[in-house]
C-alpha cells in the first residue's frame, strides 16, 4: 500500500513539472499533502501517539489544505495564471524529471544495503530535486515558494524513512516548517508583489556590484 | 528553576514585551533584563562546562568562546543600535520590531551553540533565518526588502538543505540501536556510522550552513544582507552569526573526524576554503560600495578559517584564533560605517576622503581597522595567518599555501588602493557634517581594535591554554 502511495507521489512530481498553469502546481501539492498524510499513518507505528497526532494534522489539514487554499488565494489577488506560455514546448521538463526520478531510482538501489528503503528514497530525492529545479529554472517568485514546499514535501518523506527512530527530529522540522511557510506566503509574497510590482524572480535584481 | 530555562523564558518575556511596547525608551530600557540574562548565560556556561543537560544542551570549551564572542559583540551591537534608532528618529513600531528580532536573533545564536543535539542546533539557526530577515528589512527601502527576500529564501533552501545532510547522518547510524541526534550519543558509536553517508551528510552540511557563515556556495545573499542591513546588524552578522555558521559546520567536522573520511573531509574544507578565497579576492578588487567590500573580506576571512580547519594539527587553533579576531575588527568596521553611510559617503571611495575631513577620528580608526582585517601586525589575525601558512608548510601542501599567499597580495592591493583615499584630501571638498555624533560611538571600537592587538602582541595566557585544550582532542 506505502508503495502504491509512494509511485503517485512520483507522478504528481512528473505531472507537476509538465504543468503550465499554476493551479495545477498547487492542486499537485494538496495531493502531495494527502499522500503524505497516509504515508504517514501507515509508516509511522512505533512512534508516541501524540507525536502521530501532531504530523498526521500538519500533514493533511496544513500542508493538503490549509497551505494550496492560501495559494490559491495569493494567485487570484495577484491576477495570475501561468507559470508561463501554455503552448510553449514541455519536453524538456519531462525529460529533466523523467533524469531525476530513474537517477534517484538508480542511486537508491545503488544505497540499498546502507538502511534506507527503495522506494522512500526515491521518492524524496525525487521531490527534493524537482523542488530545486524548480525554484532555480522557473521564474516566479510563487512558483519559487511552491518550488521551496515541494522541496520541504521532500525532506518530510525522507524524514518519515527514518522517522521511527527519530520523532524529536521530524516535530521539530515540522514545526519550523509552519512558520517558515506562513512567512515565506503570509508575509514576503505580498510585500514583494507591493513595493517592487514584480512577480518575476528575476527581475528583483537591484543589487549589484 | 534551572538557569538555562531562566534564559529562555526569560528572553521570551522581553521579546513579547519589546514587541507590544511601542514607547521607544521603554523599549530600550528592556535590553537590560535581556543583557542581565545573557550575562547570567556565561555564567552558567563557565560553571556547567561539558556537562550534558537532557541530551540537549551542552556547553564545551568552544561553544563557550564562542558564546563569550558573541555575547560581547552583542552588547556592543545593541549600545550601537540605540544610537542608530535615535539619530535617524525610527517610530516607535519599528523600534520594536527591531529590538525583537535582535532579542530572537541573539537567542538563536546562543541557543545553536549550547546546543549538543544536531537537530536542535538546526532548529536554533532557523530561528536566526527569520529574525535575521525582519533585521535586513529594517530599513523598508526597495534594496532592503530585496535583500531580505533573498536571504530568507535561499537562508530556507540552505537550512533545508541542511536537515538532508542531519537526515542523512540519521540514516548513516541507521545500524545502531535507538540512535538520537545527540553528538555525546553519537560520538561514542562513531565506528558504527556508514562512511558513504556520512560524506553526503558532510556535503550537505557545508552547503547548507555556507548561508550562515557566508562562504561558497551560498555566500552571495549574506553579502546583500550586509550591505543593505542596518550597520550593528552588519557587525552581528560578520562577529556573530558566520561564527555559528563555523560552529555548526565544525560540529559535524569534529564528529566525522573520528571516522575513516577525515582525510576526505580535510580536502573539501581546504578547496571551499580556497575558492571563498578566490571569488573574495574578485570582489574585493571590483566592489565600491564600502558596507560590500566588508561584506566580501567576511568571505575571505571565511574562507582562510575553512583552510585552517582542512589543514588540521595547528590549524584547528589558527581557524578559532582568526574567528575570534576577526570578529572583533570586523565589527568594529561594520559599526564604523554608520557614519559614513549618515553622511553618505558609503558608495564610492572617491568620497572617503571627505570623511577624514568630516570625522577625523572615526577616519582613523576606520583606517586602522583595515589595517587590521589585512592581518598587518601588531593585528591578532597576523598570528593566524602565520599558524595557518606554517600549518601549510609542515604538511607539505606547499602549492595550497602560495595560492592562498598570492590571493591575499591581491587582496591588500585592492582595499589598500581604495582605502589610502581616506589620508589624502582634497582641499575644495565639501564637507558633510554627521550630526548627533556622541564620543561612545567611537569608542566601541576602539576598545575592539585594542583587543585584537592585544590579541596579537600579548595574547592573554588562559584564552591560548583554554584554547589549545579545547582543540587538543582533534586529529
Amino acid at each position: 500500500m506505502i508503495q502504491v502511495l509512494l509511485v503517485i507521489y512520483t507522478l504528481s512530481l512528473v505531472y507537476m513539472l509538465s504543468a503550465g498553469r499554476l493551479e495545477t502546481f498547487i492542486q499537485m501539492l494538496s495531493l502531495q499533502g494527502v499522500l503524505l498524510f497516509l504515508v504517514a499513518y501507515l509508516e509511522l507505528t512505533e512512534v508516541h501517539i501524540s507525536n502521530l497526532a501532531f504530523i498526521l494534522i500538519e500533514t493533511l489539514l496544513f500542508k493538503g489544505i490549509a497551505v494550496p487554499l492560501y495559494l490559491n488565494y495569493v494567485i487570484g489577488k495577484n491576477q495570475m495564471t501561468y507559470e508561463r506560455e501554455p503552448d510553449s514546448v514541455n519536453f524538456y521538463s519531462m525529460l529533466k524529471i523523467s533524469m531525476i526520478v530513474v537517477g534517484s531510482f538508480l542511486l537508491a538501489s545503488q544505497l540499498k544495503n546502507s538502511g534506507i528503503r527503495v522506494m522512500d528514497f526515491t521518492a524524496s530525492m525525487s521531490a527534493i530535486l524537482t523542488g530545486v529545479l524548480i525554484v532555480t529554472r522557473r521564474k516566479k517568485i510563487i512558483t519559487h515558494v511552491i518550488g521551496y514546499l515541494v522541496l520541504d514535501n521532500g525532506i518530510f518523506l525522507l524524514s518519515l524513512s527514518i522517522g521511527n527512530h527519530m520523532p524529536f527530529i521530524i516535530n521539530i522540522s515540522i514545526l519550523f516548517d509552519i512558520l517558515i511557510e506562513v512567512i515565506l506566503l503570509g508575509v514576503f509574497i505580498g510585500k514583494v508583489s507591493t513595493i517592487l510590482h514584480e512577480t518575476e524572480a528575476d527581475k528583483i535584481a537591484d543589487i549589484k556590484d | 528553576m534551572d538557569l538555562l530555562l531562566i534564559y529562555f523564558i526569560g528572553s521570551a518575556v522581553v521579546a513579547c514585551l519589546m514587541f507590544f511596547i511601542k514607547d521607544k525608551w521603554l523599549n530600550y530600557f528592556l535590553y537590560l533584563p535581556f543583557l542581565s540574562l545573557q550575562l547570567m548565560l556565561n555564567f552558567y556556561g563557565y560553571n556547567h562546562l561539558n556537562q550534558i543537560r537532557d541530551d540537549y544542551f551542552r556547553v564545551d570549551p568552544l561553544a563557550m568562546i564562542i558564546l563569550s564572542l558573541v555575547s560581547l559583540i552583542g552588547v556592543f551591537a545593541i549600545i550601537h543600535s540605540i544610537f542608530y534608532l535615535n539619530n535617524r528618529k525610527e517610530s516607535g513600531r519599528l523600534v520594536s520590531i527591531y529590538n525583537c528580532s535582535i532579542i530572537i536573533f541573539m537567542v538563536s545564536m546562543s541557543g545553536a551553540l549550547l546546543s549538543d543535539h544536531l537537530g536542535l542546533m538546526w532548529a536554533f539557526i532557523e530561528g536566526s533565518s527569520v529574525s535575521g530577515a525582519m533585521l535586513i528589512y529594517h530599513n523598508r527601502s526597495k534594496g532592503a526588502l530585496e535583500a531580505a527576500w533573498k536571504y530568507f529564501f535561499v537562508g530556507a533552501i540552505g537550512v533545508a538543505m541542511a536537515l538532508v545532510g542531519i537526515l542523512f547522518l540519521g540514516i548513516a547510524g541507521h545500524d545502531i540501536a535507538k540512535v538520537t541526534l545527540s553528538y555525546d550519543f553519537l560520538v561514542h558509536h562513531t565506528s558504527q556510522l556508514n562512511p558513504l553517508w556520512l560524506k553526503m551528510s558532510f556535503i550537505f552540511i557545508i552547503a547548507g550552513y555556507s548561508v550562515k557563515m557566508g562562504i561558497i556556495p551560498l555566500f552571495s545573499v549574506d553579502i546583500d544582507a550586509k550591505d543593505k542591513a542596518p550597520s550593528p546588524v552588519g557587525a552581528l552578522f560578520s562577529g556573530g552569526l558566520m561564527n555559528i555558521g563555523f560552529m555548526a559546520i565544525f560540529r559535524f567536522y569534529e564528529l566525522f573526524s573520528y571516522t575513516s573520511i577525515l582525510a576526505w573531509m580535510q580536502q573539501i574544507c581546504i578547496w571551499v576554503g580556497l575558492a571563498s578565497l578566490f571569488f573574495a579576492t574578485v570582489y574585493i578588487i571590483k566592489v565600491k560600495n564600502i558596507k560590500r567590500v566588508l561584506a566580501y573580506s567576511s568571505l575571505e576571512h571565511g574562507g582562510l578559517v575553512m583552510m585552517a580547519l582542512g589543514v588540521g594539527g595547528l590549524g584547528y587553533f589558527a581557524a578559532f584564533w582568526h574567528l575570534i579576531v576577526h570578529s572583533l575588527i570586523k565589527s568594529a568596521l561594520f559599526f564604523q560605517t554608520t557614519q559614513m553611510e549618515d553622511a553618505n559617503l558609503d558608495k564610492q571611495p572617491e568620497d572617503w576622503m571627505a570623511y577624514y575631513k568630516s570625522q577625523p577620528l572615526g577616519a582613523i580608526i576606520f583606517f586602522v581597522g583595515i589595517i587590521f582585517i589585512l592581518a598587518i601586525p601588531p593585528s591578532g589575525l597576523f598570528v593566524s595567518e602565520f599558524y595557518l601558512l606554517k600549518a601549510f608548510f609542515t604538511n607539505g601542501n606547499y602549492a595550497y599555501a602560495v595560492a592562498a599567499l598570492v590571493l591575499l597580495l591581491f587582496i591588500i592591493s585592492g582595499l589598500m588602493k581604495r582605502v589610502l583615499n581616506l589620508l589624502f584630501t582634497d582641499h575644495n571638498l565639501k564637507i558633510p557634517q554627521v550630526s548627533h555624533l556622541y564620543r561612545i560611538e567611537n569608542s566601541l571600537q576602539i576598545i575592539l581594535l585594542v583587543m585584537a592587538v592585544v590579541m596579537g602582541v600579548y595574547p592573554p595566557d588562559f584564552l591560548v591554554l583554554f584554547l589549545q585544550d579545547a582543540v587538543a582532542h582533534l586529529k
